[in-house]
């Protein structure tokens, strides 16, 4: 052994230092590593660790909320339904276990011998779907079963709950609802209350303590609250009733029906020709209208994108109410009389003298009716709907009155429904005209209606104003919300926004609407027996001169003591002259005929006596119109009221979305919801001490 | 039978045990220390697999304890055998070592994806854990024997041709252990060689070796993802792993009381360092760390004084595959490296690895006991 003797050299050992000291350096950046997690992530990664998230645990569902209408009737629910999957590599383990598993599935979820053969293919899976959606009624014998001791091998068969959402009512009412699915609502209320109706999953998981036991923890969901909503099924089954009866005399591109509660601005019903299951919200069939032929319809189902299919989607769901804007035509006009009376601009008996047409700067513009109306006082010239009449009040009240109550009456704004899907307040603001823009032509036109636009919900919203007495309510669909034992949570009261009338001035209005359906244009929407007050209006569609028309009429009953408020719009209607077609005037009083004796709007003189006139039992009363309680307080009053002013003063400077003054005059009630639900964040929150409804700066 | 007995030693006959010399208490008491903390966190990271899997729960522990037991004894009995006699042994290990690896490669055991087991007599062992010890005592005698081949390219291939095709065998199923044992040979050539040019051609050729094999593997790239995006699919180890260790605090959550070792396959194994983090937190973790500190110094100190080349090289491989598993398996723990399986030497359950890293320091206490004596360095002092 020649190289027994040969040493571990000097050279050799300092090498090998270098070589160690290289190693503990390495051992020194890993306890840095080590430290730097726990001072830099330790917080993170703690929370990590103990939330649970990497436990192996068990999601249980929460139960999103049920959406309720006014009378009680379930519009929208959630169904427990159970996904079946095996586990074959547990299944498979024992024979006698496989036997006993495989009779079971058999006898108690109807699979075949060759379907279990192919689930069981795989023999070492832990996860096969094998059935979806099974409801609890078929899952329970089956759970029964595996409790007995024949039951007992029965293994690695996975019942795993989810819940789906029905809408027992189908189309009705669906463009109020939306639809909800997995990853929440989508439009109406199942988006506009998500929040509320949405929950927090529970969790079941296990961990071993100290003891060495094994602790199973079940956290249970927090299943959603329930919206208790103003909708009304069967107000809204006459009116779709009514229209499709009406569609199918004489089609339209649309027909949409909005009925209000004046008194506190809550929808009662909500319809849009074009409508579709929620059940099946993304049913390629319900876009069939949008095509001319069947045939077109066949060829875009057969070729369509995926953009073109959420396009056309949109299309269905799309609630014209709040989305779409068009030019009022001469419902406009409630708007320029109440504001020009409102301000003392003019006075109800002062006369104006029709003679067919204005001269406004170079132009000519004429009344409809160009032989002229004569000289008429402020209702007839409304009951005429004279042009001529309005030009005149318009001139004088000037650009910044008329403006004024154009801000007032909430056009060019949101008006802030619970449910989204308006326009936003910037397009709002940019299609009517402001005092910088009223030149003598536009302010002439705006008048009565021309140049202007709007969308339902925002003309729907000023008329109950008009008629309430002055009230300007933030219009509602949620009335309550409720948790599952029926514990009221919040109560949505109506908002309060600004007073826009005088209470002498709303009446006097009221008196002149009255007097359109008596003895003037609106005269076709007339219901014997009740006293209807409304306003027709005939807009010719931009690019004019094609003879596409949208008619509205809109009106309420009864004059004295209004309970509602029906706004008819017929798109295009098809007809051979739009212009002249009283389709929406027509439609309203076949509404009004069937929608008063449900919402029990009496007849003049009538009594409730519990028999209808043809001597048959009424059923029970249906639940009251809203009789929120209205402030007494009376402020309007041009710019004496500050309120009124500030409003001008904002409006004029700039006159876009929530600069006016708004309100809120809750009865004191909670507010958390209130602030969640409502998107549009322009409403500034007033103190309401004294819970008389109005904020304590108004007195 | 004087060979047998230690009995006088004839003219060119080799002593077969030692008597005497240095007791290296010092060296004991930390590798015994490092493996009864080992069997107490076994027991706290596996009593919750231990009953699921309808054992009783200080199973694994107790598994671990008893070949603690033998090997320390085993230990101890090695430390008076002379090395010399396991220098003479080194190519029949080295044979035996490639041949069970290329066993292994043909009729291995499949565990999680990878065939490292061979199955013998009803159990299960790593052929790789017989490697490690085998090459780092080859390659010192190689190096020894043959001085003047270490110092050119050809020369080191020669002298580490065998070791090659075993980590080549091994590297194939399992990389890291490859690149501990390549890390043995690579240390002890740097020792022993003067020529750095082509000692660093050598290990360039190894590293490329290295880098092929990674691309190769399909498995070891999803590894790679998991250490880049530990949130991503891949990740779930790694990441239970980090939140293991950052969640520890300073102090630790006491031990039994983590709660990812529920989550960590393995934890009990090669993730046990994630656990020592978890329970026993920054504190406990560098405690374990100075442990291999003072163990890795004691090596130091006895390649100083080890009595020959052969020792001192042999003390430098067996300190390299300690301090590279170290490294490897905290590494890993913390993210700082890719995924893989590498037992915590002394700490990690596991019999073989235990077994093998107790008998090669029970021939290093026998480098130090034929060492320069104590007292023969004070008096030179």
């Amino acid at each position: 052994m020649a190289d027994k003797f040969r040493s571990f050299s000097n050279k050799m050992k300092s090498k090998l230092l270098g070589v160690l000291a290289a190693f503990l350096a390495l051992f020194v950046v890993l306890t840095g590593r080590i430290v730097y997690l726990n001072v830099v992530k330790g917080a993170e990664y703690k929370e990590a660790t103990m939330s649970g998230l990497n436990y192996e645990s068990k999601s249980i569902p929460y139960r999103r909320g049920d959406i309720y209408d006014v009378n009680g009737t379930l519009m929208a629910t959630s169904k427990l339904v159970y996904d079946i999957t095996l586990e074959p590599k547990n299944i498979l383990e024992f024979d006698y276990k496989a036997e006993a598993t495989r009779e079971a599935l058999k006898e108690y979820f109807g699979f075949t011998d060759a379907q279990l053969n192919s689930l069981l293919e795989d023999e070492e899976s832990y996860y096969e779907m094998a059935k979806k959606g099974v409801s609890y009624e078929e899952v329970k014998p089956f759970k029964d079963f595996c409790e007995t001791n024949e039951g007992a091998d029965v293994v690695g068969v996975k019942l795993i709950e989810r819940y789906i959402r029905v809408y027992p009512n189908n189309e009705l009412c669906c463009h109020l609802l939306g639809s909800a699915s997995n990853s929440g609502g989508e439009k109406g209320v199942e988006e506009g209350y998500d929040d509320v109706l949405n929950g927090t999953n529970g969790r079941e998981y296990s961990y071993y303590d100290a003891k060495l036991g094994k602790t199973n923890v079940m956290e249970s969901p927090v299943n959603g609250y329930n919206v208790i909503t103003s909708m009304d099924a069967n107000a809204q089954k006459i009116i779709q009733a009514q229209v499709e009866k009406h569609l199918a005399k004489e089609g339209a591109k649309n027909v949409s029906v909005l009925v209000m509660e004046p008194n506190t601005c809550r929808v009662i019903a909500l319809y849009n020709s074009h409508q579709y299951d929620p059940n099946d919200a993304y049913d390629i069939e319900a876009c069939a209208y949008q095509f001319e032929t069947p045939e077109a319809f066949a060829a875009f189902k057969a070729s369509h994108t995926d953009a073109q299919e959420r396009d056309a989607l949109e299309g269905v769901w799309r609630n014209f109410a709040l989305a779409d804007n068009f030019e009022p035509g001469s419902t406009y006009k409630t708007f320029t009389i109440s504001g020009a009376l409102e301000d003392d601009v003019i006075k109800p008996t002062d006369s104006f003298v029709c003679d067919g047409g204005q001269l406004v700067g170079n132009y000519n513009i004429n009344c409809h009716y160009t032989a002229g109306h004569g000289a008429q006082d402020v209702g007839t010239a409304l009951a005429n709907s004279c042009n001529d009449a309005m030009m005149q009040i318009s001139a004088l009240e000037g650009a910044k009155v008329f403006d004024k109550y154009q801000q007032l009456f909430g056009f060019g704004q949101r008006t802030g429904i619970d449910i989204p899907g308006e326009m936003d307040s910037e397009s709002l603001s940019t299609i009517i005209y402001h005092e910088d823009t009223l030149n003598e032509t536009e302010l002439a036109t705006s008048s009565f209606g021309q140049g202007v636009s709007v969308t339902m919900i925002e003309l729907g919203t000023a008329f109950c104003s008009v008629v309430n007495g002055g009230y300007y309510y933030r219009p509602s669909v949620g009335v309550r919300v409720e948790d599952e034992n029926g514990n009221v949570i919040d109560n949505l009261d109506p908002v309060l926004v600004r007073r826009t009338l005088s209470a002498e001035v709303s009446d006097e209005v009221k008196k002149d609407l009255l007097q359109v359906v008596e003895s003037g244009t609106g005269s076709r929407a007339a219901v014997e027996g009740y006293t209807i007050g409304g306003k027709t209006g005939t807009a010719e569609k931009l690019p004019r001169g094609n003879g596409k028309y949208l008619i509205s009429f809109i009106g309420f009953a009864p004059v004295e003591n209004p309970q509602v408020v029906v706004y008819v719009v017929v798109d295009e209607p098809d007809v051979e002259d739009q212009s002249s077609s009283a389709a929406a005037s027509y439609l309203f009083a076949d509404i009004a005929k069937e929608l008063f004796p449900y919402l029990n709007i009496y007849r003049d003189g009538e009594e409730y006596t519990g028999v209808k006139n043809e001597g048959e039992i009424i059923d029970e009363l249906a639940t009251p119109i809203y009789s929120g309680e209205v402030p007494e307080n009376d402020v309007a009053g041009g710019e004496d009221n500050q309120y009124v002013r500030e409003a001008m003063e904002e409006g004029a400077s700039e006159p876009v979305e929530g600069e006016t003054q708004e309100t809120e005059g809750d009865s004191g009630g909670e507010e958390e919801y209130e602030e969640e639900y409502y998107e549009e964040e322009n409403y500034e929150e007033f103190t309401d001490e004294d819970g008389d409804g109005v904020p304590d700066e108004w007195g | 039978m004087g060979l047998l007995t230690g009995g006088k030693k004839k003219k060119g006959q080799m002593r077969l045990f030692t008597k005497g010399g240095y007791n290296d208490f010092q060296t004991a008491f930390v590798v015994g220390v490092l493996c009864l903390f080992g069997i107490m966190m076994i027991y706290s990271t596996s009593y919750v697999r231990a009953i699921e899997e309808e054992r009783p729960s200080y199973d694994y522990a107790y598994d671990q304890a008893k070949f603690f037991v033998i090997g320390f004894l085993g230990m101890v009995l090695l430390s008076y055998l002379n090395y010399e006699v396991v220098r003479k042994l080194s190519w029949l290990l080295m044979i035996g070592s490639l041949a069970l690896c290329v066993a292994t490669l043909i009729w291995g055991v499949e565990v999680n994806g990878s065939k490292r087991w061979l199955v013998l007599a009803g159990h299960r062992f790593q052929p790789s854990e017989f490697a490690k010890p085998a090459i780092a005592l080859f390659t010192a005698h190689m190096c020894t024997s043959k001085p003047k081949e270490a110092q050119y390219f050809m020369g080191m291939l020669k002298l580490t041709a065998i070791q090659i095709l075993t980590i080549g065998a091994i590297a194939k199923e399992n990389l890291s252990t490859g690149v501990v044992c390549a890390g043995i040979m690579i240390v002890i050539l740097f020792i022993s060689t003067n020529n750095y040019p082509h000692f660093a051609l050598y290990v360039g050729i190894m590293v490329a070796g290295a880098i092929a094999m990674l691309v190769a593997m399909s498995y070891r790239s999803a590894r790679f993802d998991a250490m880049l995006h530990p949130e991503g699919p891949n990740g779930y180890q790694v990441l239970n792993s980090l939140y293991a260790v950052g969640s520890g605090g300073f102090w630790g959550k006491g031990i039994g009381k983590g709660i990812q070792k529920n989550l960590l396959p393995e934890s009990h194994n090669d993730m046990i360092f994630s656990n020592i983090c978890e329970e026993l937190g920054i504190f406990g973790a560098v405690c374990v760390l100075i442990l291999f500190t003072v163990l890795l110094l004691r090596l130091f100190y006895m390649a100083q004084d080890a009595r020959d080349r052969f020792g001192g090289l042999l003390v430098t491989g067996v300190l390299t595959q300690i301090a590279v598993q170290v490294i490897v398996n905290v590494g890993v723990a913390v993210n700082f490296m890719p995924n893989t399986g590498m037992a915590l030497p002394f700490v990690s359950y596991g019999g073989t690895s235990l077994l093998m890293h107790l008998a090669e320091m029970g021939v290093l206490l026998n480098v130090v006991r034929q060492g320069n004596p104590y007292e023969k360095v004070k008096l030179t002092a």
